[in-house]
C-alpha cells in the first residue's frame, strides 16, 4: 500500500491548524488520520496535533497487543481479527481527554477542538472513524463517494430536507460543526466498516473541509481518476502528484481555509 | 481573553476619552467614552484585536459602520463618527441610558398589550427607515432594543457587520441568546432580505406576549432546526388574554417562508396601528383589511403574496363572516392585506410623519392622570402567595431578592419597599411602583467538599471560606502524606449551617509503629488472611489490605489467593503497610458471568457497605453515560456544560453584540 499525504496553510490563514498522520503499522496495515483544529490562535493547531498524536499512540498501543510476535513489517494483522471499530473508538476517547484536559488547562487554549477522520487499513478491510467534517471518502471505477458523514450543521438540513446537498455545499454556514474532539468531556465518534475487496483497486482519500470546500466534488474526482503520466511514473510518484494538484486546485479556488489531503492507493 | 481595561482612560484621536467598558461582544467591545470636542458623552465600539487582523471583516465592519452612519431615526441608536484608520478601528455612537428589552422582560415577564402596541411601533419605525435605506438589522433580539425611561425604544446594533467566518466553529452544546430570534433563512444559511427581521420581530412580540420564547431547547442546534422546521405554539394558547389580532400579526410575522410573511415593515406596521385604534380587530381575508391602510409593497418590490397554503388556520378568529369553508380557509392564510398602489411621494410623506407621530405619543404618555395607590403589606406572607400573584402588573414591578434567615422560613417575605401603607402616585401601565421584597431564602447551608488528602493550611482557608468553623487535630497516618488531611467530621457531602465547626484531621506521617515480616498468604483464603493482618486488634493492624484484584483460575480454588503485593522472603516492612492480593475468581468455566467485579478496592476501617456502594455507584454512572451517548447519536445534542465557551462561538459567528 503506498500513501501520500500534505497539508498547506492555504493563502487567507495566519496559521495551519490541520494536523496529520498517515503510517505504516505492519506489513498490511496502514492508519491515516486528518484533524482540522479550531479555536483561538494557537489553539487550533494544539488541539489538532495533539488529538492525531493520541490516537495513533493509542491505537497502536492496542494493535501491538493483538499483533503476532515479529518484526511489524515482516507480519499481518488478521483483517477480521479483532474488533477494530472498538478499537478505534477507543482511541477517540484517549483523543478526546487529551485535548479536554489540555484545554482545560489554560486559558489560552480553553474551547480548542479538532475534527477527526481515521482509515485503517488491514488487508482488505477498511475500518474508519469519524467526528466533525473532515471527510474520507473512495474513489473506485471512476466514481468518488463519501463514506464519513460530516456532523455539521448543514448535514441535519440536508437530512430533514431543509437544503439541498448542493445549497450545502455552497451554505455561509457549513462551518459549524455538531460534534468535536477536545469540546466535551467524553464524544463518540461514528464507525464504518467497508470491505475494500468489493472495489477491486482504487484510492482512499482523506482531507480536510480546505480542500472540498474550495475545489468541487468533480474537480476533485477528476484529478483523482486522471491517468495523467500513468505507467511512466511509480505509483508513490503519481500518488504525490495528485495530492499535489487537488492542494493546487483549493488554492487557485480561493484557499480561504487549510487544505490537508491523503491519499492512500490501494 | 484580552483585557480591555487597559484602554480605559486612553484618548482616541485626541478627542473621545475612554471612561469605562460597558459590553464585550463577539466581534466588538463597546466603551463609555466623553466625547471632548462636543462635551458630551459617547459610546466607543472598537474591534478587537484578534479580529482586526481579518482584513475582510475588518472591511465589513467599517463599510456598514459608514452605511449604518447615514441612518438617522429617533429609535435608531445614532452612529457619529467612524474611525477607520489602520491602527485604530472604531465608531462612535450616541450614548444611550437605558436598559435593553431583555432586562425589562426578564423583570416583568408578559407586557401590557398598550406596551407591546408601542414597542412593536417604534421597532418598526426604526426597521422601516433602515430597511428604506437598503440596510438589515440581521440581529433583532431583545439585547439589541434598549428602552429608555420615557418610554422611547432605540434600536442599536444596526447592521454592523456580522462574521462571513470561515473557520470552524463548534456547537455542541447549549448557548443562550442569538438563535432564538433568527429566522429560518438566517437559521438554514440562505440569502436574507428585510423579511428576515420581520420574523425577528414576530419572534420578540410573541416573547412580549406570553412571556415566553416560541423557540426554547437546551442547545443552539435545536433551536436553529426548530426556526427553520416547528410551528410555534399559539400565543393566544398560553395567555388567552391576548387579543386575536395581536396574535394573527406575531403569527403572520413567524411564518417560515418569507413571501407569506408581511412584506415591509411599514405594512406590518399598518396592521399594529389599526389593533392600536381597535384591539379587537381581527383580520380576515385580504379583502377585509383596513380601508385606511396603504401598502409599500411595490416600493420595497415584493411580489404578491399568493394564497397559499394555510399554516395557521384562525378558527378562533370571532368575525368569521359566513362564507363558504373551503374559501375562508384558503384565504385566512392571507390574512394579511396586501393592497397595491402606493406613490412614492407616499412614503416621503410617511417618513417626515413619523417623527410627529412619536412626539405626540410620548406627550400623550406624559399627559394621562396618575392615581394614587396605597402599597399593601406583603411581610409576614409567602411570596407564592396570592396577595402576591395578584398585584396588579400594570401598577407593579415586583423586584425579589432572596436573603438568608435563621428566623424567617424559607419563601417568606422579611421585608419590603416601600413599606405598606405608603401612597404612590402610579399610572395604570405607564407609571408604575416598583416593589422590592426580600424573601428569605432559609437557612444558609453548605455542603462540606472533601479534604482528602488536601494540604491542611489549603483546607483551613477554604472552611472559613464556606462560614464554617475550622478545628484541626492530628493523627497518624499510614497513606497520607504528613500536612495533608486524612479525613474530616461530619463527612463530605454533608450539608451543614453556616457557623458549625468542622474537624479536620492533619496527618502526622507514619508513625513508628516497628517493622513487621510480611508473612505468605498465598494459597489462604482471603478471610484468613485477613484474620492475621488484623492481629488482635483492629485499630493497629500489621499490614493493611488495598487493592484486591480478582483472577480466573483452574488451578486455584475461589477465593484463595494467587499471589500478594508484598514479598514475604523480603525486608521487613513499616507496621501497617499496604499489601494488595490476586485471588482466584474460580475456574474460567465455571464463571463464565462472574458475579465479582474484575477489580475492587476495599478499605479495612471503613464498613464493608462502602465498597458495595462504590460499586452500585460506577455501575449506575455507567449506564447513564450509555443514555447519554445513544441520545448524542440521536440528535448530537450535549447537555454538559460549558456553555459560556460555545455561546461565545455563536455570537462570534452570528456576530451578536450583548451589551
Amino acid at each position: 500500500m503506498f500513501f501520500f499525504g500534505k497539508t498547506d496553510i492555504g493563502l487567507r490563514r495566519g496559521s495551519n491548524q490541520d494536523s496529520f498522520v498517515a503510517v505504516s503499522l505492519y506489513r498490511n496495515t496502514v492508519l491515516c488520520v486528518v484533524c482540522d483544529g479550531m479555536g483561538g490562535a494557537n489553539g487550533g493547531n494544539i488541539a489538532s496535533k495533539l488529538a492525531a498524536e493520541v490516537f495513533h499512540k493509542t491505537l497502536a498501543e492496542s494493535l501491538a497487543k493483538i499483533a503476532p510476535a515479529g518484526n511489524p513489517q515482516d507480519v499481518d494483522l488478521d483483517p477480521k481479527g479483532a474488533d477494530y471499530g472498538a478499537l478505534l473508538k477507543n482511541a477517540v476517547s484517549a483523543a478526546n481527554s487529551a485535548v479536554y484536559t489540555r484545554a482545560a488547562s489554560s486559558a489560552e487554549l480553553r474551547g480548542m477542538g479538532t475534527t477527526l477522520v481515521a482509515a485503517l487499513v488491514v488487508g482488505n478491510m477498511l475500518y474508519a472513524v469519524n467526528i466533525g467534517d473532515s471527510r474520507l471518502y473512495i474513489g473506485a471505477d471512476g466514481e468518488l463517494t463519501q463514506i464519513t458523514r460530516d456532523h455539521s450543521y448543514v448535514q441535519y438540513l440536508v437530512d430533514i430536507g431543509k437544503l439541498t446537498p448542493e445549497e450545502a455545499a455552497k451554505n455561509p454556514i457549513r462551518n459549524i460543526i455538531t460534534r468535536s474532539v477536545g469540546n466535551e468531556p467524553e464524544v463518540e465518534g461514528d464507525i464504518y466498516t467497508v470491505d475494500l475487496s468489493e472495489y477491486g483497486h482504487g484510492y482512499l482519500l482523506l482531507c480536510s473541509d480546505g480542500l472540498t470546500n474550495f475545489l468541487s466534488h468533480e474537480k476533485i474526482s477528476e484529478i483523482l481518476f486522471s491517468k495523467e503520466g500513468m505507467g511512466k511514473k511509480s505509483l508513490e510518484e503519481t500518488l504525490r502528484e495528485k495530492v499535489e494538484r487537488m492542494v493546487g486546485g483549493a488554492n487557485e479556488g480561493g484557499g480561504g481555509d487549510n487544505i490537508t489531503v491523503l491519499l492512500l492507493g490501494f | 481573553m484580552e483585557n480591555f481595561e487597559k484602554y480605559v482612560g486612553q484618548i482616541l484621536d485626541k478627542r473621545y476619552k475612554l471612561s469605562r467598558v460597558i459590553g464585550i461582544g463577539g466581534m466588538a467591545v463597546v466603551f463609555e467614552a466623553q466625547d471632548l470636542a462636543q462635551k458630551r458623552t459617547v459610546a466607543v465600539k472598537m474591534i478587537k484585536d484578534e479580529i482586526a487582523s481579518d482584513t475582510q471583516t475588518v472591511k465589513r465592519f467599517i463599510n456598514e459602520s459608514k452605511a449604518v452612519s447615514m441612518l438617522s431615526h429617533p429609535n435608531i441608536v445614532s452612529v457619529y463618527d467612524v474611525s477607520v484608520r489602520d491602527d485604530l478601528k472604531y465608531i462612535v455612537m450616541e450614548y444611550v441610558d437605558g436598559i435593553t428589552l431583555k432586562k425589562y422582560m426578564e423583570k416583568r415577564g408578559a407586557l401590557s398589550f398598550k406596551e407591546i402596541i408601542s414597542y412593536a411601533e417604534q421597532i418598526l419605525r426604526a426597521l422601516e427607515h433602515a430597511h428604506s435605506k437598503g440596510i438589515i438589522h440581521r440581529d433583532i433580539k431583545p439585547q439589541n432594543i434598549m428602552l429608555l425611561k420615557n418610554g422611547r425604544i432605540k434600536v442599536t446594533d444596526f447592521g454592523i457587520a456580522k462574521l462571513p467566518n470561515a473557520e470552524t466553529v463548534t456547537m455542541t452544546d447549549k448557548a443562550i441568546g442569538t438563535v432564538y430570534y433568527i429566522s429560518p433563512e438566517q437559521a438554514s444559511g440562505k440569502p436574507i432580505d428585510q423579511r428576515s427581521d420581520l420574523y425577528s420581530l414576530g419572534v420578540m412580540l410573541y416573547e412580549m406576549a406570553t412571556g415566553t420564547l416560541p423557540f426554547n431547547a437546551e442547545n443552539p442546534v435545536s433551536v436553529a432546526l426548530m426556526q427553520v422546521n416547528d410551528k410555534p405554539r399559539r400565543p393566544r394558547e398560553i395567555n388567552p388574554s391576548i387579543p386575536i389580532g395581536l396574535e394573527q400579526i406575531i403569527l403572520g410575522a413567524m411564518e417560515k417562508n418569507p413571501e407569506y410573511r408581511f412584506q415591509s415593515a411599514a405594512q406590518m406596521l399598518r396592521h399594529i396601528q389599526q389593533l392600536k385604534s381597535d384591539p379587537n380587530f381581527v383580520f380576515k381575508t385580504r379583502r377585509d383589511a383596513p380601508a385606511a391602510t396603504v401598502d409599500t409593497e411595490a416600493a420595497f418590490g415584493a411580489k404578491e403574496r399568493p394564497a397559499g397554503k394555510d399554516s395557521h388556520e384562525l378558527r378562533d378568529a370571532k368575525a368569521n363572516k359566513p362564507e363558504k369553508k373551503s374559501r375562508r380557509r384558503r384565504e385566512s392564510r392571507s390574512m394579511l392585506p396586501i393592497i397595491a398602489g402606493v406613490t412614492a411621494a407616499f412614503l416621503v410623506v410617511l417618513g417626515i410623519s413619523t417623527v410627529y407621530l412619536i412626539d405626540t405619543f410620548l406627550q400623550a404618555q406624559e399627559a394621562a392622570s396618575p392615581d394614587i395607590i396605597t402599597v399593601p403589606d406583603l411581610t409576614g406572607k409567602s411570596v407564592d402567595d396570592d396577595a402576591v400573584k395578584n398585584l396588579d402588573k400594570r401598577i407593579f414591578i415586583v423586584e425579589v431578592e432572596e436573603a438568608y434567615s435563621d428566623s424567617f422560613p424559607k419563601g417568606v417575605i422579611m421585608s419590603q419597599q416601600p413599606a405598606g401603607g405608603e401612597k404612590r402616585k402610579v399610572i395604570a401601565g405607564e407609571q408604575y411602583c416598583t416593589l422590592k421584597l426580600t424573601v428569605s431564602a432559609g437557612v444558609e447551608t453548605v455542603v462540606l467538599p472533601d479534604f482528602t488528602g488536601r494540604d491542611n493550611r489549603e483546607v483551613e482557608m477554604e472552611i472559613r471560606k464556606l462560614g464554617l468553623i475550622p478545628e484541626a487535630r492530628y493523627e497518624f497516618s499510614v497513606g497520607v502524606e504528613r500536612g495533608c488531611v486524612i479525613r474530616t467530621e461530619p463527612k463530605p457531602r454533608t450539608e451543614l449551617r453556616v457557623g458549625e465547626t468542622v474537624v479536620y484531621y492533619i496527618s502526622r506521617g507514619e508513625e513508628e509503629r516497628g517493622k513487621v515480616t510480611v508473612p505468605n498468604f498465598v494459597g489462604m483464603t482471603a478471610s484468613a488472611a485477613y484474620q492475621i493482618m488484623v492481629g488482635e486488634d483492629p485499630s493497629d493492624p500489621m499490614l493493611t489490605l488495598g487493592r484486591v484484584t480478582y483472577e480466573p483460575s483452574s488451578t486455584v480454588p475461589k477465593g484463595v489467593i494467587i499471589s500478594q503485593s508484598l514479598d514475604p522472603a523480603g525486608d521487613q516492612v513499616p507496621r501497617g503497610a499496604r499489601i494488595d492480593f490476586v485471588v482466584s475468581s474460580g475456574s474460567p468455566e465455571t464463571t463464565a458471568a462472574p458475579q465479582l467485579p474484575n477489580e475492587s478496592e476495599i478499605d479495612i476501617g471503613t464498613d464493608g457497605g462502602k465498597n458495595q456502594n462504590r460499586g452500585n455507584g460506577n455501575s449506575n454512572n455507567s449506564s447513564n453515560n450509555r443514555n447519554n451517548n445513544n441520545n448524542n447519536r440521536n440528535n448530537d445534542n450535549r447537555n454538559s456544560n460549558g456553555g459560556n465557551r460555545i455561546r461565545e462561538l455563536f455570537d462570534w459567528f452570528f456576530g451578536g453584540f450583548d451589551s
